[in-house]
């Protein structure tokens, strides 16, 4: 017998990822019912309903974010293979983030459209972005640690890591501009943010778009 | 004759627990929104509601650790018992009150009640040790060893040994650092951040540490 303990599979990250996905989806709404009641209130219910519609702006970008940051970790972890510690624990940081996006976006529901409103697209922002510098740092800390990937990957491991490497310092880039922007254009820095977001609509064609930028910046041999 | 529930069961059960566990921590940052977005200065009044913060990402570590902790050994199990079964449902249950514990902590650090919120958060911090500990005695004494697959890496019966030992230790550890906390709330929470910080990697923990025994023993046998 080996004596060694391997690590958890990845389908156990995978389990817990969804239905804290889900569960975040949902708190989302929670905004909503507290929009709907003082909209009630209101002599006219249309009126009520515009009145409140930061929260429902805000319930729709925290869904899209939400949303997106799934179909990404789906992407691309379809390929992972058995993790080891820091690979969990880069998955726990971006369930982190997911988790706080529902405060995120009640902060931005409450304060759009109120002299508070750059502060809040400011941190709304950190949640989006701050997956890249974070995970810019696993995969330097990662790179004595190669990661495993599935026999169909159509990369290796490393190469993966290369990858990641790179595409993290074009978010941290993004985001850097995006975060500074909100400081005094938040309405720029939430078009910022909804452009970035529409890279991730189609992560699969985004990926592949931006491979032969990649093949040229971290030489790959597949 | 009747058999036990599968481990998959069980494990089904527990990723929904620490996800919705994991994820009711945002419940404390919500309702903070709206009060930093009435303040007329919005990063005063978000510095003034850190513990809120803070108390979210010491009960998210707290969560995932355990969760990490949980499934490394969960994936060698083939067979439950009864003992086995309730000593996870406790597990759960001290899953499920960690958001309560992180909100009672998110609003009392740095006031004066902050004393007994963080003797509360430590036991449901440590509560899990005495518990498991006792669990394995009691499941040991009836059931013999616990049944692992064949890929498990070293011999059951030394690393439950081993395993009583380290709860044992955690069990003192954990009481010390309660009583810590009655007289000194800072330091004890502190130390609550060193246990969950020391558990972020328990693959790594285990096998280090049947490397260190298994040297121990040889060079005991090369002395003989």
């Amino acid at each position: 017998m080996a004596r060694k303990f391997t690590d958890i599979d990845h389908s156990r990250i995978d389990t817990l990822s969804d239905g804290i996905f889900a569960i975040a989806l949902t708190l989302l709404g929670f905004d909503l019912i507290g929009a709907i009641k003082k909209a009630s209130e209101n002599g006219d219910l249309n009126e009520g309903l515009v009145h409140e519609w930061p929260i429902f702006f805000s319930f729709v970008m925290g869904f899209f974010v939400l949303y997106a940051i799934w179909y990404q970790y789906h992407v691309q972890s379809q390929f992972a293979g058995k993790p080891h510690a820091l690979m969990v624990w880069q998955h726990g940081f971006g369930f982190m983030m997911a988790c706080l996006v529902p405060a995120g976006a009640a902060l931005l529901g409450e304060s759009i459209n109120t002299p508070n409103m750059s502060w809040a697209v400011f941190y709304f922002g950190l949640l989006i972005f701050l997956e890249g510098p974070v995970q810019l740092l696993f995969f330097i800390a990662m790179r004595r640690r190669p990661m495993t990937v599935t026999e169909d990957s159509p990369f290796t491991g490393s190469e993966y890591q290369k990858m990641g490497l790179v595409l993290n310092v074009i978010v941290t880039a993004l985001g850097l501009i995006s975060v500074v922007c909100a400081l005094f254009l938040p309405w720029v820095a939430l078009v910022l943010y909804s452009l970035y977001l529409l890279t991730k609509v189609n992560p699969v064609a985004s990926f592949n778009r931006s491979i032969p930028l990649l093949r040229r910046l971290v030489k790959l041999q597949t | 004759m009747m058999k036990n529930i599968p481990v998959s069961k069980v494990f089904s059960l527990s990723d929904g627990i620490f996800s919705i566990a994991i994820t009711l921590l945002v419940l404390d940052l919500i309702p903070v929104g709206a009060e930093i977005t009435a303040a007329a200065d919005f990063n005063e009044a978000m510095v003034s509601k850190w513990p809120v913060f803070a108390a979210f990402t010491l009960g998210f570590l707290v969560i995932a650790s355990i969760w990490y902790d949980y499934h490394a050994l969960g994936q060698y199990l083939v067979e439950t018992n009864e003992i086995w079964v309730w000593e996870q449902i406790f597990t759960f249950f001290t899953v499920t009150l960690v958001p309560f514990g992180v909100s009672l902590l998110g609003h009392s650090v740095n006031t004066p009640n902050m004393t007994w919120p963080v003797f509360y958060f430590g036991l449901i911090l440590f509560a899990r040790s005495p518990v498991t500990l006792l669990a394995l005695y009691l499941a040991r004494r009836k059931y013999g060893s616990l049944k692992v697959s064949a890929d498990f890496p070293v011999d059951v019966k030394s690393f439950e040994n081993y395993s009583m030992i380290g709860l044992g230790i955690t069990t003192v550890y954990g009481g010390l650092v309660i009583c810590v906390s009655l007289i000194n709330a800072w330091l004890a929470l502190i130390l609550y951040s060193i246990y969950v910080l020391v558990r972020m990697s328990p693959i790594s923990s285990w096998t280090n540490t049947f490397k260190f025994i298994e040297k121990r023993s040889s060079a005991a046998r090369a002395g003989r």
